[in-house]
């Protein structure tokens, strides 16, 4: 589904990727872990054509994907309800309901026709995954899909994305909280300098992931 | 194709939403009065003053749309990746600007449709009301253009304003950017015209620098459409092929800015 082959970005003298190749299958779920400037939404934005790679290549095998960015700055003066729509005609999955894809991510039906300026954070946020999973894209990427959500929001969404992934989708996250990565996929990688530090495989109902994850994080990204 | 209309669609949506675009709606639908109180300042010949307001309004109301309204959706889009959202596959970059382009020609020709109502309106009062000595040559035709005219060459600036924010980064820097073309826009033109007309200095002026002048006044769209206007407003007769030269003048440097915005932003890191 990915394939990025030795691919390096460079920021004037900074190396935001130094000679990556990640593979991503059909269907697979994969974490993306490091600390702040490991290159994580460098590699993000290289995979959706955002950025040119300075050298290597990245393939996708999909004609859409559903993609939530870390800022989620929106249309202020649209509805989240017209905001869907929008996704949904792009994507031609003109027979899917917006409605549906807003009541899916949990948000407030008060809030359907309001211009997103006057959403809280968490709404905003539930908005932009909204607008990522509507159309039912078969490749789904996520950069800090968590944050702003409240504890049952993530809890949602922890589920909603398990299902997504049950009926066939590949995911993509991004993510500065361990132990939903630990609870949500199958592959963490962890990045650091640019590169790929560790790849860990974990095992559904895996009780000490979340323990080796952030024992990873602690030992080889510190180090870094 | 229809991914571009499906942006369009939704850019005419977002800059109706804009408070700043409801406000140029309500100052348009206002200038015919302001037209009116001005030209009361005047003892003959009032419909005509009253005309001359409206395309210096129309004129004003095309670059401050594009200036708070077009380049603030544009500093937005890219300076704080609201694109993100429109341009992950299978969107292509060029239908993004496009769409952006049309939806933002929609709203401009529905704010130059209202001014047209006035424009109309005040011609008809005139008409109706006025005597000949304050009307002599006005006919409905003028209204309408003052309305082309103002319309098309306000998407030329609008082209370039595409063009400008394709590769600018942030709102401030846009804005800055195309406030300056659309000063150079309007005053560049004549000056050099006026440099090239003057019959006493001639002579002293070498070729080669002549030839430059001449080269730099390519760089610039015609924006003398009011001469036009002026022209059906005195009832002076001009040729249908000079008014569809400045229109066509006008289509192909739109065009050729566009590409160009197009090229530039599909290779633009966002």
């Amino acid at each position: 589904m990915i394939r990025c082959e030795e691919i390096s970005k460079h920021y004037g003298a900074t190396v935001a990727l130094n000679v990556l190749s990640l593979h991503v299958a059909n269907g697979e779920i994969v974490g993306l872990l490091g600390i702040n400037g490991a290159g994580k939404s460098t590699l993000i934005k290289l995979i959706l054509g955002f950025l040119q790679p300075d050298t290597g290549s990245v393939t996708l095998d999909t004609p859409s994907v559903g993609y939530m960015p870390e800022i989620a700055s929106m249309p202020e003066t649209i509805s989240p309800l017209a905001f869907i729509n929008l996704a949904l005609r792009l994507r031609q999955a003109d027979n899917q309901n917006a409605a549906a894809c807003l009541t899916e991510i949990g948000l407030n039906k008060q809030a359907w026709n309001k211009p997103i300026r006057q959403l809280s954070k968490g709404m905003r946020q539930r908005t932009a995954l909204a607008f990522a999973l509507a159309g039912d894209s078969r490749l789904l990427i996520f950069d800090e899909p968590m944050s702003g959500l409240d504890a049952l929001g993530r809890l949602h969404l922890i589920d909603l994305l398990s299902q997504r992934h049950q009926q066939g989708a590949t995911i993509l996250i991004c993510s500065h909280i361990v132990p939903d990565l630990a609870r949500l996929t199958q592959r963490v990688i962890l990045m650091g300098q640019g590169q790929i530090l560790e790849e860990f495989k974990l095992l559904q109902g895996d009780s000490g992931a979340t323990e080796r994850l952030e024992s990873g994080l602690l030992t080889r990204a510190a180090n870094q | 194709m229809k991914n571009i209309l499906t942006i369009a669609a939704f850019t005419v949506r977002e800059l109706l939403g804009f408070r700043v675009t409801r406000t140029l709606f309500a100052i348009t639908a206002l200038l015919p009065l302001l037209a009116w109180a001005f030209s009361q300042l005047f003892m003959l010949e009032i419909a005509k003053v009253q005309l001359d307001v409206m395309v210096g309004g129309a004129y004003l109301l095309g670059v401050v749309f594009l200036l708070s309204t077009v380049v603030t959706l544009l500093g937005k889009d890219i300076g704080e990746q609201v694109c993100y959202f429109f341009l992950p596959p299978p969107i292509e970059r060029y239908s993004y600007v496009l769409g952006r382009f049309l939806g933002s020609v929609v709203v401009l020709t529905l704010l130059y449709t209202l001014l047209l109502v006035g424009v109309e309106l005040l011609i008809w009062i005139s008409l109706q009301y006025d005597t000949s000595i304050h009307r002599h040559g006005i006919n409905w035709i003028a209204g309408i253009m003052i309305g082309w005219t103002a319309w098309y060459q306000t998407i030329s600036l609008m082209g370039a304003v595409f063009l400008i924010c394709a590769w600018a980064t942030g709102v401030a820097e846009m804005l800055v950017f195309s406030s300056s073309a659309a000063f150079i826009y309007w005053v560049f033109p004549p000056i050099l015209a006026g440099m090239k007309g003057r019959s006493d200095a001639d002579p002293l002026v070498s070729e080669s620098l002549k030839q430059s002048l001449d080269g730099l006044s390519w760089f610039f769209p015609d924006m003398t459409g009011g001469s036009i206007v002026l022209a059906f407003e005195h009832g002076i007769s001009i040729s249908n092929i000079v008014i569809m030269q400045h229109a066509l003048g006008h289509l192909g440097y739109t065009a050729l800015m566009l590409g160009l915005a197009i090229i530039i932003f599909s290779k633009r890191s966002l």
